[in-house]
């Protein structure tokens, strides 16, 4: 059972009343881009076990996205955060370093 | 549809006399804030929280929606001093009065009954007099308001009224209480 912060409502949300949107800082390459760009963005997807950065909705209440850091082994979760942003906020950052020193996820550390 | 009622160790009355706009706007914006005020009466409402006032009441749906409900006597002059108000904004009314129903809890058990069908914290310290929240009655999407501490106001899609209405009289049946009370 995971329980996540909304940021956009402010209190706990239990995972069924969310949806979830896979992994979190994509960078979408449209019309235009190389063909290997595109099939990366459309099909490559870390699947860390461990930390992970994630897309969620609210679906069942404000219906806002929002990104959230967790451990995909222990569920437990280092912290929520509006999706008005291309990385992790600096707190979240500094709660991971305290809970995983030496942590690394895509071109984040 | 006439309005219903249960009796259980929680009471479930329907109440068909309200009628619900949605309101989305920049709700950071003071000037829509104070617009809003003018026209309702009723203060824009904190995130999480319901204000009423004379009948009046203002709903946080999320950062960017209110809902706005009131018995239906006022309807015509709260849409009118509304759209008044909101003229010069980027803002969408609408009336969803018969998209809506509406249900009323009331018993000192009312948060037990809640905690049953909603995924939510009923705790006093974690829902308050006066909070509103947009949750999950088991199957469908509803919002909770907690009026007083005896009573609530769900509010639910009509579409699935029938079923939230046996959700709520079945959960409030006599000797399913799960709390002893003295």
């Amino acid at each position: 059972m995971l329980i996540l912060n909304c940021p956009y409502c402010g209190c706990d949300k239990d995972e069924t009343e969310l949806a979830a949107g896979g992994e979190a800082h994509l960078k979408r390459f449209g019309p235009g881009s190389s063909d290997q760009d595109f099939e990366e963005y459309l099909f490559e997807r870390t699947n860390p076990k461990g930390l992970h950065f994630e897309r969620w909705r609210c679906a069942f209440g404000c219906g806002k996205w929002f990104h959230a850091a967790r451990c995909t082994a222990t569920l437990e979760v280092f912290g929520t955060y509006k999706a008005q942003t291309l990385e992790p906020p600096k707190v979240i950052k500094d709660v991971i370093t305290t809970k995983r020193p030496g942590w690394s996820w895509r071109n984040f550390s | 549809m006439s309005d219903r009622e249960f009796q259980g160790y929680v009471n479930v009355t329907q109440d068909t006399g309200q009628t619900m706009f949605t309101l989305r706007a920049t709700l950071s914006s003071t000037k829509i804030k104070a617009a809003i005020k003018l026209a309702t009466g009723v203060a824009v409402p904190k995130r999480g929280s319901c204000h009423v006032v004379g009948g009046c009441a203002l709903a946080w749906m999320s950062p960017d929606e209110l809902l706005v409900m009131a018995p239906i006597a006022q309807a015509e002059k709260l849409r009118v001093s509304l759209d008044v108000a909101l003229s010069e904004e980027h803002v969408l009314l609408e009336d969803v009065s018969d998209a809506r129903a509406k249900f009323i809890l009331s018993g000192t058990n009312v948060r037990e009954v809640l905690a049953k069908l909603a995924p939510m914290d009923t705790h006093p310290e974690k829902f308050p007099v006066g909070s509103f929240n947009r949750t999950r009655f088991a199957q469908v999407a509803g919002a909770v308001f907690l009026e007083q501490d005896d009573l609530v106001s769900v509010i639910c899609f009509r579409s699935v009224q029938d079923y939230v209405y046996a959700l709520f009289c079945d959960a409030a049946t006599h000797g399913s209480e799960v709390l002893v009370r003295e």
